[in-house]
Order: structure tokens, then sequence, then C-alpha cells
């Protein structure tokens, strides 16, 4: 343990240093450039232009910590109450407390550094002392509080530093963040109210189970019961949840190889130490032993359909499930494992054996991805992994199986089945095991009673309890155990109350493992480091498994139930999951969750006009208001800077009560969260809404959230902007309404950086543009009404009318479509570049553009080649080339069109300046002869 | 640390007795995913990470891999769709098109429906890229985004029949806007039928007829399966305007009052066409989307040629079942799973006998939270105790079962609880339920197998959604039904019992 503090000291120590050497680089920090201002003047600024709801968020942000020592209304921890009145804070020391925290330390505040006799260095705050001891909460863990007799104490010494970090100012982006931090603190200065609530972190973990209680969980897990009948009026074991069952043995020879199964029947705790399965046979001989529990293999085997095979591990799959094993939660109770799949912690862990040994590949993965099916009882849970993550944990565990595994298959021999299946029964095995398909007993209805003493008249120095051997199962329990069982038995479960039920369960599924509850249980140190988080911004919320304390009066029943019994969640980013343990099994908990945890006591004040409240809301969700926007998941897409809970679940998820009472004050019921407090000491910091009333706001985002999924997207939302570009040298298209184009407009992009959007309605090049292709959001999201924005530059649009159209009779251009055009499809070539097809008349036109460079210049241009298929000759066509503002004759064959765009036309066509209405156009007058005519026109701009 | 027990926050407590105008929710589940996940388990079909998929359309290919038609315009060939434990790769076949709501795939050709027009896909240099995009047919107009056009597969004839979402609600601005059209293979656009408002799928019913699925809104009460019977008018008569467009069909001398009922107007407009299945709003979802008939000979459990239809709102599967009385279609809808992951729009039965379900939250409020999704709904080999299907009798009704039920229950007429309704039929948009009635099941005869029930009614209501609760009904092993409700939409009262038994 000492070892550890002064490890984590040095490490604190370490990062000042390492702070120390980045303030002699040449950009002053952040905090050296307000120094310089002046604490007159930032306060000043802060007043004026600090944003207090992005103080607030900033205030409980991970990378700062604040709320980590300054909670509202806690008195125990490392920094005060900043809520709380106090003569010494003013706007100037609030700046300066920041910058300079040693300048001034708040009265009581004050560390003190301790060595012990012992050698060891603490420092910290004395929190308590009295005569005897003092009391410090640590520096180095502000979770930690230490307990040390001054009698143990060499040397106490105070400290002139403040427990506070300095250049703290140098974890924000910028001075306007510090201006809105500050903003914050003096809004919430002397805000205080409600009286004093003792600090709320979990110092008290060690909390350690009723004695009988544990008895009971002992009892459980080693099925006492099921030898040994209850008495159904005052029974001694729990009726919320089923008995524990033995693993179900039909199939139990294809799944685990026989040989282990020989050796684990004949000695359990040497080949699995820590197991739950007794020794049936210590009061057989060596020679005995082996023949019986051969015997029961052969039985075990013959009632199997497929034989064992061990399978061979796929490398790649074993390492992923190593990661798999140390993510989801497997090690929660289960020991981790080091590189050489040594077992880290097998002391405080539920055994496993040596699986390598025991499992094939395919068995041990079919039983990871049903674990209920072989173990109904639910006390290994299903961890709800897909079926390829079964594989590669299963491939991670069954890897290492030494060369000294015996490979012969096992031959079964009738006379041994017979035998074997007699000791099934005799030795007991069948007690606890269903075997053979019809062979699930009812507890209490095998015939047992002549054998077997009930719970209540048991002898408890006799048989399993004691330490002797004999022909009774050997469990290989120690002391401790055995008095707990005892104490157990002396005791009936019908005097367990639901608050106790509860505490039973939990400790029989191991709940308390991953979840603290009422100062029990909780993720352990030496576990911790193996919850992980995707991401690191939601500090420990994001990856240790919430509180259960007062679950009930927070969770609807339902949502409960979801997750308990359904395999719900709501927190993406924990690595670790929620695992199913079964209906049967603690399905009850939702009731009794519910039956001894109350709902916390809020005054509500019910809204006049909900859609008004509504309305209020979503303006205090969004970044106007609260800026719940800024962290808080919408609809399944994250905040940018962290993927809080989702807002659109917190409705069906919680009770009103629970949520008034969390918004108030989210550090006190829940210690620790980035959440921030918007309404410190009951009053709002965004008094222009709703008159500043604390619960009207509430009320208002209650209201909101009720929406659920059809809640009204916030301001704020930040959407990842989508872009639509050419990619791997291949052309990028899309059919969709493009600025300017009726519905039937499709874009090109070309690899070559030219884009250009077709008209399939006009049969027209509509528009051409350089660069980037497109953005497509103005389709892609929402209902899809807008339209396709082009990215790039140098766009230029072309005026609506069909490109090729009668010189005569044209149609007379408006927004529909010209009666003779008709589109008919486009062919890509080799890189995906289109040809649109397309009908006048009888006229077939192929319409071809390619991207393309001037080797001389390196001018992109984009060259079109136009076909004209005629069965018959055909005179007065006109083909519109371009169209601008001004159209200026470069030379014969080229035209300069408005400022910037050179058009070249081949020169077997000759083109014609037109002026019209709607700008001057470029054309080029056709009489197509009867078969093919090409015209190739080039753009430059 | 009971801090949660021991914190009181006290609020300044002022009363109000206002009621609660709550807006309308997109409805509770119907409670049942725990119990369905026995019988129907969601299997999740993963995509490629980043790419936005937002199933339209799906198509089996020969060769047993799923194509998907995307809202974004890409075709999507995927190979591993179908395995036990799925780990597809996805190839983009095509892209760039518009909202592809409508595929088939026939002699190596897609034949996709997408907003502006059905185009014939063609890869033909062999590179397995699309290369060649044929205009079948764009014979519509299509200038505001909401004009969605949903195609059907083939018909046996080769035909793709479009039904043509109107410009607005209340609109039809371009032509043939509210209009069902029918392409044929070589490109001829044939008029259906008009009275279109927001389709969402279209495609057979169980016996071959083609059928699409309508939105709530103006002139429809609420969502329902209707026949696209050609030269029929469908209800919303927006659409009037293009009969003049449409040689073969001559106009409807009178349109429809406002506010009426159905029943009403039907006797005065003769092409209107009732309803054949209505699916009662927030019950039976909010937007039914695509379907499809289960045609895996029993792979997929005991709903054979039974119709499947998605809901994109609530994310749910139900099942429908129509028959023909009195030369009329109608029939029955019932809940069959909930619980899926996005809104769905689309659904296709693969060759394994599963049922792939997809789409996206795109735009409307949907209940499942996921931006896009496709999933599979694999039946797990046991039989879930459900109400199978209800017929029509000139007395009643016989409800099939999918299990014998204990006929002590069965036989007791109050193990019915029978209630009836109508929607308005006008111009504003959806309707509350009206017209309710309470009929009385005088008699239940179990058949000796134990799997039908013959209910003789008294006070059946010709033209109103009969809508049974069957909760007290027990299986002969004494489970409770998955789900106790059903409704049939009784257009109809067959005249003999020969009309019934014409059907079966």
């Amino acid at each position: 343990m000492n070892r550890i503090l002064l490890a984590a000291l040095l490490f604190v120590l370490g990062c000042h240093a390492a702070r120390g050497l980045a303030q002699s680089a040449p950009q002053p920090s952040l905090t050296d450039q307000l120094l310089a201002e002046g604490s007159r003047t930032l306060a000043a600024q802060a007043r004026e232009r600090g944003d207090a709801v992005r103080g607030a968020i900033l205030f409980s942000t991970q990378s700062l910590s604040c709320t980590k020592c300054h909670a509202q209304g806690a008195v125990d921890l490392l920094g005060p109450d900043l809520t709380q009145v106090s003569a010494d804070r003013n706007d100037e020391t609030i700046v300066e407390a920041i910058l300079q925290p040693s300048k001034s330390i708040a009265k009581g505040f004050e560390s003190v550094k301790i060595l012990t006799l012992e050698g060891r260095v603490v420092t910290g705050r004395p929190i308590r002392q009295d005569n005897d001891t003092i009391v410090l909460r640590e520096l180095s863990d502000t979770n930690r509080v230490i307990e040390l007799a001054f009698d143990d104490i060499d040397l106490l010494e105070p400290q002139t530093v403040s427990a506070m970090p300095t250049k703290l100012a140098d974890q924000l982006k910028d001075r306007q963040q510090f201006l809105d931090l500050v903003k914050y603190l003096m809004d919430i200065a002397q805000t205080a109210q409600a009286p004093n609530v003792a600090a709320s972190m979990h110092a008290s973990r060690s909390t350690s189970l009723d004695p009988r209680i544990h008895g009971l969980v002992l009892m459980d897990q080693f099925g006492c019961v099921r030898c040994h009948g209850d008495n159904a009026a005052a029974p001694t074991m729990h009726a919320s949840t089923p008995p524990k069952q033995a693993p179900v043995l039909t199939a139990a020879a294809s799944r685990i190889d026989p040989h282990y199964i020989r050796r684990f029947i004949a000695d359990p705790h040497g080949v699995k130490p820590g197991t739950s399965m007794p020794d049936l046979m210590q009061h057989l001989s060596d020679e005995d032993r082996d023949a019986v529990s051969t015997a029961i293999t052969h039985y075990l085997m013959s009632l199997s359909k497929d034989p064992f095979k061990r399978g061979s591990i796929d490398d790649q799959s074993a390492a992923r499930g190593r990661e798999l094993f140390h993510s989801v939660g497997c090690v929660a109770c289960h020991s981790p494992r080091g590189k050489d799949g040594d077992e880290l912690m097998a002391d405080s862990s539920v055994a496993l054996g040596d699986l390598s040994q025991k499992y094939s590949v395919d068995g041990l993965s079919a039983f990871l991805e049903n674990p209920h099916s072989v173990r109904p009882s639910g006390r290994m849970p299903d961890m709800k992994l897909t079926h390829w993550e079964a594989v590669d944990l299963a491939n991670y565990l069954v890897s290492g199986a030494g060369d000294d595994a015996d490979r012969r298959p096992m031959q079964t021999d009738p006379e041994r089945i017979r035998s074997g299946r007699k000791s099934f029964t005799e030795l007991g095995c069948v007690q606890c095991h269903v075997a053979e398909g019809g062979q699930t007993q009812q507890v209490q209805a095998r015939g047992r009673a002549d054998r077997y003493p009930s719970l209540a008249e048991l002898n408890t120095a006799q048989g399993c309890l004691s330490a002797k051997s004999g022909a009774w199962a050997n469990y290989r329990l120690d002391d401790a155990q055995r008095d707990a069982i005892r104490v157990a038995l002396q005791s009936s479960a019908a005097t367990l109350d639901d608050r106790e039920h509860v505490v039973l369960t939990m400790a029989t599924f191991r709940c308390d493992r991953c979840h603290s509850r009422d100062g029990w249980g909780g993720v352990s140190d030496q576990r911790d480091p193996y919850f992980h988080t995707t991401n690191e911004n939601l500090g420990p919320q994001g990856r240790i498994p919430p509180t259960l304390s007062g679950v009930g009066g927070k969770l609807r029943s339902k949502w409960l139930r979801d997750v308990l019994v359904n395999g719900r969640s709501i927190r993406p980013y924990m690595n670790t999951r929620m695992p199913q343990y079964g209906a049967a099994n603690v399905a009850h908990l939702v009731d009794r969750f519910a039956t001894v945890d109350p709902k916390p006591l809020v005054e509500i004040t019910e809204t006049q006009d909900p859609k008004e409240a509504r309305q209020t809301g979503l303006e205090l969700v969004g970044n106007g208001g609260l800026n719940c926007i800024a962290c808080h998941t919408f609809q399944h897409k994250p905040a940018q800077t962290m993927p809080a809970v989702d807002l659109t679940e917190m409705a069906e998820r919680l009770h009103r009560e629970w949520f008034y009472q969390y918004m108030v004050s989210p550090q006190l019921v829940s210690p620790g969260t980035v959440m921030p407090s918007f309404w410190p000491g009951g009053k709002a910091i965004r008094k222009e809404i709703l008159g500043g009333d604390p619960n009207l706001q509430v009320g208002a985002v209650w209201e909101y959230l009720l929406e659920g999924r059809q809640a009204r997207t916030p301001r704020g939302l930040q959407l990842e902007p989508i872009r639509l570009l050419a990619d791997q040298g291949r052309a990028v298209m899309l059919r969709r309404s493009y600025p300017g184009i009726g519905k039937r407009g499709i874009g090109v992009g070309y690899p070559g950086g030219l884009n250009l959007a077709f008209d399939a309605e006009q049969m027209r090049l509509a528009m051409i543009w350089k660069g980037d292709f497109a953005d497509p959001g103005g389709v892609w999201r929402s209902q899809g009404h807008g339209t396709v924005r082009p990215l790039g530059s140098d766009l230029i649009r072309f005026p609506p009318g069909p490109d090729l159209d009668d010189a005569q009779s044209p149609w007379i251009v408006d927004e529909g479509r010209p009666p003779r055009h008709q589109f008919t499809g486009y062919d890509l070539d080799d890189i995906g570049r289109p040809t649109w097809t397309y009908r006048f008349g009888e006229i077939e036109i192929e319409d071809y553009a390619i991207d393309s460079k001037d080797t001389d210049a390196d001018q992109a241009v984009l060259k079109r080649t136009v076909t004209f298929t005629s069965k018959d000759k055909r005179n007065n066509l006109v083909f519109r080339v371009a169209s601008g503002e001004t159209v200026k004759a470069i030379d014969q064959q080229t035209f300069l069109i408005g400022e910037s765009l050179r058009v070249r036309v081949d020169a077997q066509h000759q083109a014609e300046v037109e002026q019209s209405e709607t700008g001057m156009h470029l054309v080029v007058p056709l009489s197509l002869p009867a078969g093919d005519t090409t015209l190739e026109i080039q753009y430059r701009w | 640390m009971r801090l949660t027990t021991s914190l009181i926050v006290i609020f300044a407590l002022i009363l109000s007795a206002a009621p609660s105008t709550r807006a309308q929710t997109l409805g509770e589940y119907w409670d049942t995913a725990e119990e369905e996940s026995k019988y129907y388990k969601i299997v999740e079909i993963p995509m490629p990470e980043g790419t936005a998929i937002e199933a339209g359309s799906f198509e089996v290919l020969p060769d047993d891999r799923l194509a998907i038609g995307t809202r974004r315009g890409d075709i999507f060939l995927v190979e591993g769709a179908f395995d036990d434990y799925p780990q597809p790769t996805y190839k983009r076949f095509a892209s760039g098109l518009d909202e592809v709501l409508g595929m088939s795939f026939k002699d190596d050709a897609f034949y996709i429906t997408q907003q502006t027009e059905v185009t014939k896909i063609t890869d033909e240099n062999g590179d397995g890229l699309a290369d060649r995009f044929r205009t079948l047919s764009d014979a519509w107009g299509f200038r505001n985004y909401h004009e969605f056009a949903f195609g059907s597969k083939l018909d046996p004839e080769g035909n793709i029949w479009v039904a043509l979402c109107l410009s607005k609600s209340y609109q039809s601005d371009e032509p043939f806007r509210g209009w069902c059209v029918k392409v044929t293979p070589d490109g001829k656009t044939i008029p259906i039928c008009s009275g279109i408002r927001s389709p969402c799928g279209i495609g057979p019913n169980e016996h071959g007829v083609m059928f699409y699925a309508e939105s709530q809104g103006p002139w429809n009460g609420s969502c329902s399966l209707k026949v696209l019977e050609p030269g029929g008018f469908m209800g919303h008569p927006a659409s009037f305007r293009w009969y003049d467009l449409a040689e073969n069909l001559e106009k409807p001398k009178v349109e429809p009052n406002t506010p009426s009922r159905l029943m009403i107007e039907r006797a005065r407009v003769k092409e209107l066409v009732p309803y054949a299945v209505v699916f009662p709003y927030i019950k039976m979802g909010r937007s039914i989307s695509g379907f499809m008939v289960d045609r895996t000979g029993g792979k997929f459990g005991p709903f054979e040629n039974q119709i499947f239809v998605g809901d994109f709102s609530l994310s749910v599967v139900m099942r429908a079942t129509t028959e023909k009385i009195n030369g009329v279609w109608q029939g029955a809808c019932y809940p069959f799973r909930e619980g899926l992951a996005t809104g769905l729009l689309a659904c296709q039965f693969t060759p394994q006998g599963d049922l792939i379900v997809g789409g996206t939250n795109r735009g409307w409020p949907v209940r499942g939270p996921r931006e896009f999704a496709i999933q599979r709904i694999d039946w797990t080999g046991i039989v879930p105790f459900e109400i199978k299907q209800l017929n029509a009798l000139p007395d009643g009704f016989r409800v099939t079962f999918t299990k014998p039920v204990d006929p002590k229950i069965a036989s007791q007429p109050e193990s019915y609880q029978l209630a009836t309704y109508t929607h308005l039929y006008r111009q504003g948009y959806g309707s509350p339920e009206v017209d309710q009635t309470t009929p009385t099941v005088t008699e239940a005869t179990v058949s000796d197998d134990g799997l039908a029930v013959q209910l003789k009614i008294d006070g059946l209501v010709q033209g109103h959604v009969h809508d049974f609760d069957l909760s007290p009904i027990r299986s002969a092993e004494g489970g409770k039904l998955v789900h106790t409700k059903a409704y049939y939409t009784l257009n109809e009262i067959p005249k003999r019992p020969s009309d019934v038994t014409a059907m079966k």
C-alpha cells in the first residue's frame, strides 16, 4: 500500500515538474499571460463577458476536475464549497484563487504533510481530529481518506502550498474560457442555502456483508439445499431466487475433454482449486476413485451425441479474445491474466481452472454465447457476446494447452457406462446435475429424506461442515466459511426484509463486483484498471458502472426490467457490459428496488402550458440555454466533447422526482460526475429564462424530454459535414436537386477536379465548376428537402432551356419539361464518367464530357463530345454551347464567355453569337446528314 | 452513503390544475418484445464502419447475395448477409441514384424505381460495377422532394407498378402525382388508378394482386393496405386533374364529400376502392411501409402466405391477411415483432426463410434510435401461440390459431372482447376513431383440432374495423397469446358461406 501511495505521490510531483518544464517554452503559458493582465482587469472582464453556462460545463470537465474537490454542500473535501458564503471571496480573489492558489488558502483548507514512524509520507487536508487520531483526505487521491493515530506520527508539518493545482488555467483552451469559468464562480459565490450534507465520496467501501447473508450466499453457491430439505414454512434459504443448479451435463462430454472430466471427478479441488463441486469420494481408495470417475466419465460420454473435438486455435482470434476478456467485464469476477495466461488475482476471483485442458474451442464458444442453456441459474451471466466474440474469447481461453494434454480418444465401454450411471445416482451427483433428458428432478422429490437430514435437523459440527473426511461431500470449506454457514443455518430467511433480499441477490450474482450500493461493493482498487471507456472526458462515470444506491427511486420499473432482463443499455461509452442473469433469477429485483428505494422528495410545479414549457425546454437544452447538447448525445448522435447519456431516452428511464433532484444537485447525487450544476444553491444561472425559477426551468426541460424520440433537435447539435468527392481516380455522381436545376439534376465530380451538373429534364449542361464536388447535406439530411451544394470554386451556370432545339420553332422556355425531348439514360466509362443519352424527336444524342489537362499550360479542360444520330437528313437545328452576359469571339474557333470561360468549338463547325432577353449565347447551327454527326467543344475557365 | 434518501430538495409549491395537453407521442410499444424474442430473434447485419446505408429496397440475387437500394442512391451487393452469424462484405455496385425505393433483379439486370424514373441497370463490361443506366419511364412530374416514388418488384408479366406520392399532403402539382402507373418491360407507361396520398410500400398481396401501403393523412383516417384496382380511385381526389393524360381511364363523375364516411362515399363514387386492411393509428403502426408475402414454405414459422409489413415510425413489423368478399378486398392485421433498431422502409424474405428489414430514422419521428440499420428476423423454430388469422363469415368470424386452444376457455363467448369503429373520411388530416359499437359474441365453436373457433356475432357493422381482444384465450398447454389483439376491416359481410370458402 505504502509503495502505491508513494508512487502516486511521485507521479503527481512528476507531473508538476513536467509542467514546470513546459513553462520554459518560448510561448508564455495562459496562466502567465493572465497573470500579466492583473486580477482586477480580469475580474471586470469576466463580469462583463464571461458566460456562466460555459463556465459551469468547464467547472465539471474531466481536464479541470474542479468538482473533485469543490462540491456543493460537501464539507470534507480538499477544497471549500464555492457556493458557501465567505468573507474572503470577491471577484478579484476568485481570479487570484485560480491563478495563484497559494496566495491565500481558504481557512480550514490548509494541508499538512505527515511522516509516520514507519517512514510513510502522507499529505492531505485534516478533516477531523481528536486527541488520538487525525483523519486526512489525501492530496494524491481525493477519494481516499486516511486515519492515523498520533502515536504513529513522527512528524506533522503544515504546508504553505495550496492543495489546489497551480497552472490550472493552462488546462483551458483560451482566455475566454477563463473568463467563463470565473463568471460561473462569481455567479455561484454565496448562493448556498441548503444545510451542509456530509461529503459524498465513497470513503467507506469496506462495509462488509452481514455474516448471515454471507452464509446464505455460500449455501447457495454450494447448493446445500439440493440435498438437505428446507422447511417451507420457515425457510432457511430465500425464495426470491430459484436455488442454484449445477451445470446440465447432457452434452458435457462433447463440450469438455473426457480426460478432464475424469480427472476432475476424481479430484475436483486438485484439478480446479476453488471449485464449488464437492469431492464425493474421499472415503474411497485411490483405486476405487479412479474406477468410479472413469465409469462416470464413460456414462457422460454415452449421453453426448457428438464426440469431443479439441479444435485448433486461431491466434488472431485469441488475441481479440484476450482484449475482450479484459474489457467487457469477465475480469470483474474471474482473474485477469498475465501475458502467459497466469492468473493475477486468483485469490479474489471465481476459479476457472485450466480451461485449455478442459474445453474445445467450439464447446466453450457455444457455452459463452448462451451460458444459461448449460447453467440455467445465471450465476455465470450472459455477457451479451456476439457469436464471433464468443469464438474469440473461446480461442483465447482455450489456448495454451500444453503437450502434456492427453489427446488419445477415450473409448467407452458398456459395462462402465452402466456402472457410471449407477455411481452418478448413488454418490449424489444427481442431486445437483441434470444429465439425462428426462432426469430433471424436483429438488424435493428425490427420495433422499432418508439419506440426508433437512437443514433444520443438521448437526453443524458433523459431515460437510466438519473438517474431517468421510462419506460426505467435501467442499474444502475454511473456518470462516463454516462459521458463516452455521450463522445462516441458525436464522431463518423468512426474517430477511426486502432490503436484505436485495443485498442477498446482489451478493449471490456478484452485482457488487461492479456496482456499489449504500456504501457496499463497487469496483475494487485492484480491478479498477480493467474498467475502460471510449471517452475519457466522461471521467470515472464513463467507465465505472453506476451506483445502485437509490436505483429504485431513480429508474422506472420498465426500464430497470429492460436492463436486467432484456439487455438494454444506455452507456455505449462504457466498455464493461451489463450482463444478463436470466429473468427467473433476477427479475424480482425490479419490484424490490422500487419497494426499498423511495423516490426523492421534491416539490414539483405542474406546468400550466406543457406546449410552451416544451418550447422553453428546447431552448434550455440548446446552446442558447444550458447547452446540454454540448455534452449529451441526441438521437444517437454524440456531442462533440463527449457522448453523455442520450437526451431522447431520459424520460423513458428516469423517475421525474429523481430527475428534479439530480438536475439541481448533480454532484451530491452522483459524486464526481462531470455534469455541471446549473442551479447552484438553488439559484438559476440563466436568470432570464422563466424568471430564473429553478423549478420551472427543470420542469420545462423535463417537459421537453418527455417527447423522447420525437423531441425537436436542439440548437447547437453539431453534425459531421458530409462531403462527396471523386475517389480513387473514379468520378462521383449524384442525381438530385441542384441550385437552378429542377429535381432531375445529375451532378458529376471528375477525378481531375472539374465538375458539372446536367439537367435530365431539359437536356442541358446546367453548370460547371472546379475543385471539390459537392455537399449533399441538403438532400441527405432530414427529409431531403434541400439541394446539393456545389463545393469548390469558379462556378459557371447556364440558363434554362435545352441545348439542342429547332432553330425556327424552339420550345418557349419555362421551368417545365420540353415536350419533344426525352432522357434515355447514361453509360459510364471505365472511370465512371457518363455519356448522357437522350432523344429530340427522331434524333438520338450522346453527350460525353471528360476532364483533361492542356499539356503546355497545365490548365484543366473539359472536353465535350456530342454525337447526333439521325435516320434522315435534318436541317434547321441549333446547339447551344454556352451562355453568359457577354460572348466575344477570340478567333474562328475560340470565344470568351463572360469574364473567364473560354470555349473552343471544333473546326468542322462554325459557332455563332446570339443575343436574347436572357443574355448572350454561343450556338452552333446544325444540319445533320443521315447517320452520325460529331461536335467537339472544349471549356477552359 | 444514503444521500439520495436523506437529501430533500424543496421548491416553492405552486399548485396547478391545468389540463395536460400532451402532444401526440410515438405511442407505447405493445410491450411484448421480451416474449416475442423467444420465437423470433433479431439478428444484426453489421455494416461497414463509416458508411451510411439507408435501406429503401431489397432484392435477393440468384447467387444468394443481398442487394440493397438506399435513400442516398446507392446499390450495395452484400455477401454473407444470410449466414447464421453474419459478417457480411459490402460492395457498392452503383451510386448517384435518387432514393432507390423499389428494386428487382432479372436476367442480369436491376430494375429500380427512384424519384425521377424507373431505370434498368446493367454491368456491361463485367467488372462488377454498374455502367449502363437506361430510363424505362420518367413519365411523371417531379418538382418537390416529397414526391416519392415507390416501385414494385417485377410482376409476372415483367411490369413494374409505381405508386407516386402527392406533391404535398393536399396537392397534386405535377403530372400523375397521386397516381399508380404501370411501366412495361418495353418502357410503356400505363396509368392504373388515382387517389393515392403518400405511399410507402407496394407489392402483391398473398393472392398475387398488387397492393400498396398508404399513410394516415388527408382522406385517410389511418394507415391502410389498399388494392391498386385498375380504373379505381384510392380516396384522395387531388389527383383527379390528370385524367386528361390517362387516355385509357375515365375521370370519376363525382368527387367525394367531406367530412363523410368511406361507406357512404363508396356508394356515391363508384370508383372509390375501400381500404382493404386498416391499421388503427398508433395501435398498429403510424406509417406502415414496405411489405412482402411469406413464401418460405414454413421456414419462417406458422404464417406462410401472409403479408409482413414494417412500420417506419414505430420500428415494428406486423402481419396482414386479405380475402375478397363480395368482390371487395378486405382483411385483418396483427402485431408481430417490435423493437427494431430504426425506421423500417423495406423488408425481404431470404432464401433461408428469414426476414431482412431495414431503413433509416431520417426526417420523421421514429421509435428506433439508430440513424440506419439492417436487421434480420429469424424464427427460432419454436411456434408462438398467436392469432393466426381472422376470416369473415356471414354471421361472424373464424379465428384461426397457431396452436390448439384450451377448448373450455375458447368456447366461452366472453373470452372474446370485440369493439368496432371507423374513421372520418375527410379532407382534414387523419381521424379519430368514430362511431364506436360493441358487438356481442353469442357463440364460440371450437374445431375438433382446436386450431379454429367459429364466432357467431350479434352486431357486425359493415365498413368498420372490428377490434378483437382475446386476452383470456389459452393454448391447450395453458400458454398465453403472445399478442392478444387483431383488427379486421369489414368492408363487406359475406352473403353466403361459399363466398368465404371460395377464397380459402
